[in-house]
């Protein structure tokens, strides 16, 4: 190949070489929009079939998507949250104390076992409560939270 | 590329095996494959060198399939494989390569025939729940339902009062005696607001 300029030497050998060079695909309209549509198949009419609204819209849609991560997990764990409590207000203990309860009696479970073990095995979540409950009353002296008579009534003393 | 771009069902897969085949015998999903091929348009070349080579090798492995092959002047080549369940999927060959051919030929080979669909979670368990899921009845007394009323006990748990309590410390101060002579009378009878 004959160059006549260094310039157009160097714009060659930075596309085609293999070390240093990138390879630029030529531009394809109907790829690059396909790749878009792909991805907006679902969105309602014309974001759906008109090129420069599905592109925007997909943008957006993708963000929502990357922040939505964040907030899912917020959203779960709110979630689980809201399950122990409920469980445990059957049971009448107060669940603001399980963590600390628990904790101190060595039942290192976390959020979502409880939260699972409230709906599918409920007989378990009592016996957890039962525990917590039977800390919680404990004297502060004996490493207890010191609150009023709570919990499910099982002598866990007994059980053990 | 989302599942919903892509217009595929999200469904709770809970079976490794569809219909469990595989786990004491398995029968082979494919019922039939149709190859439809131009006999002359390059479109169609791969198809023909699969044909020539490997096509009769295919039907002897595999006796419980029916292949037909349809030439069809100045048609695109296709392959449409059909299952036992009723479903049919239909693949274009148009400029694949024999080795291609084959490759689809294999993927459908092994195919339940169920749709393709997106997992909502990674995770599947056989027995969810070992205790039974909670329901509002579960942690509630069973003699709750022979209640005749009216009843003397209560449906909920109640804080003493401060009567009872009181009640309570007299009774217990009663057993262990240890009030002087004339003073048991007099906290017996006096009631608040009263003149002795």
């Amino acid at each position: 190949m004959v160059f006549l300029s260094r310039l157009t030497f160097a714009r060659m050998s930075k596309h085609t070489n293999p070390f240093f060079g990138k390879e630029s695909l030529p531009a394809d309209r109907f790829w690059k929009r396909r790749a878009v549509f792909m991805q907006t198949a679902h969105f309602f009419g014309r974001l759906r079939n008109c090129y420069k609204l599905a592109f925007r819209y997909n943008l957006r849609a993708l963000t929502y998507v990357s922040e939505g991560r964040k907030y899912r997990k917020k959203d779960t764990r709110d979630l689980w949250d809201m399950r122990i409590e409920g469980a445990c207000q059957e049971l009448n203990y107060n669940a603001w104390h399980m963590r600390d309860a628990l904790t101190r009696s060595g039942v290192y479970l976390d959020r979502k076992v409880l939260a699972n073990l409230a709906v599918t095995e409920p007989r378990t979540f009592r016996a957890v409560t039962a525990i917590a409950a039977k800390k919680s009353m404990d004297c502060t002296e004996d490493g207890g939270l010191g609150l009023r008579p709570c919990g499910p009534r099982i002598d866990v003393d007994q059980k053990i | 590329m989302s599942s919903l771009g892509l217009m595929l069902r999200n469904t709770f897969i809970n079976k490794n095996a569809p219909l469990n085949n595989g786990v004491g015998r398995y029968i082979p999903q494919l019922a039939r494959i149709t190859l439809k091929f131009c006999k002359s348009h390059g479109s169609s070349q791969g198809v023909r060198s699969f044909i020539e080579t490997d096509i009769v090798q295919f039907a002897q492995k595999n006796p419980g399939v029916v292949v037909y092959m349809k030439p069809r002047r100045h048609r695109s080549p296709v392959l449409v494989a059909e299952f036992l369940n009723g479903e049919r999927y239909w693949q274009s060959l148009h400029n694949y390569s024999a080795e291609e051919v084959a490759g689809f030929f294999d993927l459908y080979r092994g195919h339940s025939g169920h749709e393709y669909s997106d997992q909502f979670k990674q995770t599947y368990s056989e027995n969810p729940s070992i205790q039974g899921y909670w329901n509002p009845t579960t942690n509630k007394d069973p003699t709750d339902a022979q209640t005749k009323f009216p009843t003397t006990k209560l449906p909920f748990d109640r804080d003493q009062t401060a009567s009872e309590i009181l009640e309570k410390i007299y009774q217990s101060q009663k057993s262990s005696e240890s009030f002087p002579p004339g003073e048991e009378e007099k906290l017996a009878s006096r009631r608040q607001g009263e003149s002795s």
